[in-house]
């Protein structure tokens, strides 16, 4: 399976007639087994690439295509992992991990089952009657994962999920996804703007330009995991993409 | 669990204080008991009026019942109205806006500048009382359930959305159960509203002969003095405990989240 983003542009109404641009012209291909990383200066239009990948946004020049069929609506194929968790709060942990299930129509045995079976891989075990507002951060995160995984999508989207967390979570909570993907083998297109948690968890690492946001350069991570993150190698590819993030905010800065 | 305990026990000193003081003064003359009976005079009148009636066989918990029974038929009428009405202005912006000069409009009238067009409409019994107390509930359920649904958080949709939720389940899944609170403190304030309205109403006069603010006229007319406070304290506890009631529930709601 794979998720292909072909040519995607995307601009919103801006002030009087002028549009505002947000992408110009994303090529993107995402497919199973592959952790792939978007990173870039704040405002250059991430959120807005994920929303257009997930079918929740129409692009206004370009295709998403899912095994080379065009999306035009969100489909639980896709996986969306918001970086404000989106937790249901009317609903108790277990009935939060299930939604897509009882969407899709399973009897509940069967759907509480599955959830059960994910909560116990997420750690969770014990909390199905918990709220969400009960639970840290680290957890919720962990619950809106389980809830995304729930459907089974091939293609996993995440954006900046772990960006509210703190540093020692947010390591546990890396390590805990590489885990997740080790054994799911999705397709993961992840947004962050942390360039540690970008060498660290992905294959590839794409460098977006502020806006409009454009592919300005692609990295590629050649390190096996897990990673050690105060290695020489993996220091050399913080450095590189340091280095294109410096020269992308001076060219604004002199622009 | 201890510390709502411990409250209850001092809510209610301050009202036993203002009872007690009431209480001293009609009983050193410092008022006339004829105009203003003492707490103990009208706690028996309550029990007399249980017991009796006024008139005699029309006890106050007839009364109490029947005006109870208009509250809700109006109730029903508002909140089969205004919950469709409010989701759908709520979730459409255009229909929103057409809808506001309107609400704006008629909003303003209190539901009292109305009972003389409903007594036109619908002549003097049910049919009128019932109208009354279902424009006084209409207007704050519908206006908190148009602004509780506008303020469902946009990424809980999108998150049902990406889980495969269809138009459908976005509404009965995601909008409906985050609106909830806010249609429920709609309801709290509708309520409260349409009782006050309802005793006004029944002020006007009532076919069956039964209701709280019929009754109070009538002690008026019979000069009973501690009759008409014991009609007013029945219509203050029965409201109280209507809002309680509303408040449990939505206390309820609030713990799930």
């Amino acid at each position: 399976m794979s998720l292909v983003l072909e040519n995607i542009s995307k601009e919103y109404p801006g002030p009087g007639e002028i549009p505002t641009p947000a992408l110009a012209g994303i090529n993107l291909e995402l497919e199973n087994g592959r952790f792939t990383t978007v990173i870039g200066p704040s405002g250059c239009g991430k959120t807005t690439l994920l929303k257009i990948a997930a079918g929740l946004s129409r692009p206004t020049a370009g295709r998403v295509l899912l095994d080379g069929e065009e999306i035009s609506a969100p489909t639980p194929k896709i996986g969306l992992v918001f970086q404000e968790f989106a937790l249901f709060p009317w609903r108790n942990i277990l009935k939060n991990i299930e939604f897509g299930l009882e969407i899709q129509g399973i009897k509940p045995p069967e759907r509480r089952k599955q959830a059960r079976e994910l909560l116990r891989k997420t750690g969770l075990s014990g909390f199905e009657n918990h709220f969400p507002r009960q639970l840290s951060e680290g957890m919720q995160q962990r619950v809106a994962i389980a809830r995304t995984l729930a459907t089974h999508p091939r293609v996993i989207l995440m954006d900046e999920p772990f960006g509210a967390l703190d540093s020692q979570t947010r390591n546990s909570m890396q390590e805990f996804l590489l885990k997740l993907f080790r054994d799911e083998r999705p397709a993961i297109l992840f947004v962050t703007h942390n360039i540690d948690e970008a060498v660290f968890l992905s294959q590839t690492v794409l460098g977006l330009s502020q806006r409009p946001g454009k592919i300005k350069a692609d990295f590629s991570i050649e390190l096996d995991y897990p990673k050690e993150r105060t290695s020489t190698e993996f220091n050399r590819y913080r450095r590189e993409i340091l280095e294109f993030l410096d020269r992308e905010r001076k060219s604004i800065a002199d622009r | 669990m201890e510390k709502p305990r411990k409250s209850f026990k001092f809510r209610f000193v301050p009202l036993l204080i203002i009872l007690l003081i009431w209480e001293l003064a009609a009983d050193l003359f410092l008022v006339s008991p004829a105009i203003f009976p003492p707490p103990s005079t009208v706690g028996k009148t309550v029990i007399e009026l249980l017991v009796r009636g006024l008139p005699p066989g029309h006890g106050l918990h007839l009364h109490a019942l029947f005006s109870l029974f208009r509250v809700f038929l109006g109730f029903a009428i508002a909140l089969s109205l205004a919950l469709p009405l409010g989701f759908i202005a709520g979730w459409s912006p255009k229909i929103n806006r057409a809808l506001n000069p309107i609400v704006n409009l008629i909003r303003p009238i209190p539901p009292l500048a109305w009972i003389p067009i409903a007594i036109v409409w619908f002549g003097i019994g049910l049919k009128s009382s019932s109208f009354l107390i279902a424009l006084g509930i209409f207007f704050p359920v519908l206006l908190n359930t148009i602004s509780g649904v506008r303020g469902v958080n946009p990424v809980f949709l999108d998150a049902a959305r990406t889980l495969g939720a269809g138009e459908f389940h976005l509404i009965t899944r995601v909008l409906i159960p985050a609106a909830l609170p806010m249609v429920l403190t709609g309801i709290r304030i509708g309520l409260g509203v349409g009782w006050m309205t309802l005793v006004a109403a029944e002020l006007t006069g009532v076919r069956s002969g039964y209701g709280l603010g019929f009754m109070i006229m009538t002690a008026r007319d019979l000069g009973r003095v501690d009759a008409i406070l014991a009609g007013m304290a029945a219509i203050g506890l029965v409201g109280y405990l209507m809002d309680r009631g509303i408040l449990l529930i939505e206390s309820n709601i609030h713990r799930e989240k």
